[in-house]
């Protein structure tokens, strides 16, 4: 068959063919190497370009879209699928969180280490163990720590857990709650539970203890004592 | 060859909170094989003696009178409601 060019056709073609695949497409060769499906060509002139396949590992600055000798594309931007997606590989976010403001769009995803320490907002105490981990997904910051304290230093009064990885939201009433699973060497009344929760706009835990009838009261320096160690998990928002 | 390095990035939030990513990164003949990320946050007025010298020069820049004025009242707003 013959391809006559379309009226007003900028590229000159050398080749062409079709070929059925869910129905006709039409596929061309331009005079460089450059494959064309004009069935597929509904974009503008200004935003028309094509994949370089002729000679892959040779990205062209001219090209919006390349593909380079390992088979990565770079260049697309907006993509919408109808279907599904299946990875062999991995998903990977920017290192800086490009945030979205829609409800249903994943942002940001970020693992990684963070060093929890029992303070009373001025003095620190000293632990033989004091390990952290995060799990950022979104706006949601899922954490988990261990510390065992070998000394309490200066610290007194009210205690707070300090070294969160991320500041909290600053959105009034947001205060988010965490839970400890494991505590010992405390100096509490039995039934007693530790807790905390993380305020607004803040980056430690306030350690609290369920011991008034009313509720919670601050958890106090000589309640962890000395050698107090705890688990602690939770999640909050950013 | 294994090398490793680190870097360090701020983010400074509006309110003048530092956020500090340290990135550890673990190369093999120059080419990166992974980075893991420790985090922690230098709130205003925190204390910055144990800090990079480049977290106290961004502090000491970010951190004016107005800007503290303006964190310590977020703060007292922001957990008024809680009274233990």
């Amino acid at each position: 068959m013959s391809l006559e060019p379309p009226p007003g056709s900028i590229k000159e073609f050398n080749h062409a063919w079709v070929k059925w695949l869910n129905g006709l497409r039409t596929y061309v060769n331009d005079v460089n190497g450059g494959i064309f499906d004009l069935s597929a060509l509904t974009a503008t002139v200004a935003e028309l370009n094509y994949n370089d396949v002729t000679t892959p590992g040779t990205a062209e600055a001219t090209k919006t879209v390349t593909t380079d000798a390992n088979k990565d594309i770079t260049g697309l931007r907006n993509v919408t699928l109808t279907g599904n997606i299946g990875f062999g590989g991995q998903l990977s976010f920017p290192a800086s969180v490009s945030a979205s403001t829609d409800a249903n769009t994943l942002d940001d995803y970020e693992e990684g280490t963070f060093t929890p320490v029992l303070s009373d907002g001025s003095n620190n105490a000293t632990a033989s163990v004091a390990v952290g981990s995060y799990r950022k997904i979104g706006d949601a910051v899922f954490i988990k720590g261990y510390i065992l304290v070998t000394s309490l230093g200066s610290v007194s009064g009210s205690l707070r857990l300090t070294g969160l990885p991320f500041t909290s939201s600053s959105t009034a009433n947001t205060h988010s709650s965490v839970s400890f699973g494991y505590g010992a060497v405390f100096s509490v009344t039995a039934g007693y539970s530790v807790s905390g929760i993380i305020d607004p706009g803040t980056s430690y835990i306030n350690v609290k203890l369920w011991d008034d009838t009313a509720g919670t009261t601050d958890m106090q320096h000589d309640e962890w004592t000395t050698d107090g160690r705890a688990m602690f998990s939770g999640f909050y928002t950013v | 060859m294994l090398t490793e390095r680190t870097e360090q990035r701020l983010e400074i939030l509006p309110d003048g909170v530092i956020q500090v990513q340290n990135i550890n990164i673990i190369e093999r003949d120059g080419k990166e094989v992974t980075r893991t990320y420790h985090r922690h946050v230098v709130d205003v007025e925190d204390s910055v003696v144990s800090e990079s010298d480049r977290i106290k020069a961004v502090a000491d820049v970010v951190w004016t009178a107005d800007v503290k004025v303006a964190r310590a009242l977020k703060r007292v707003n922001s957990n008024d409601n809680i009274e233990n």
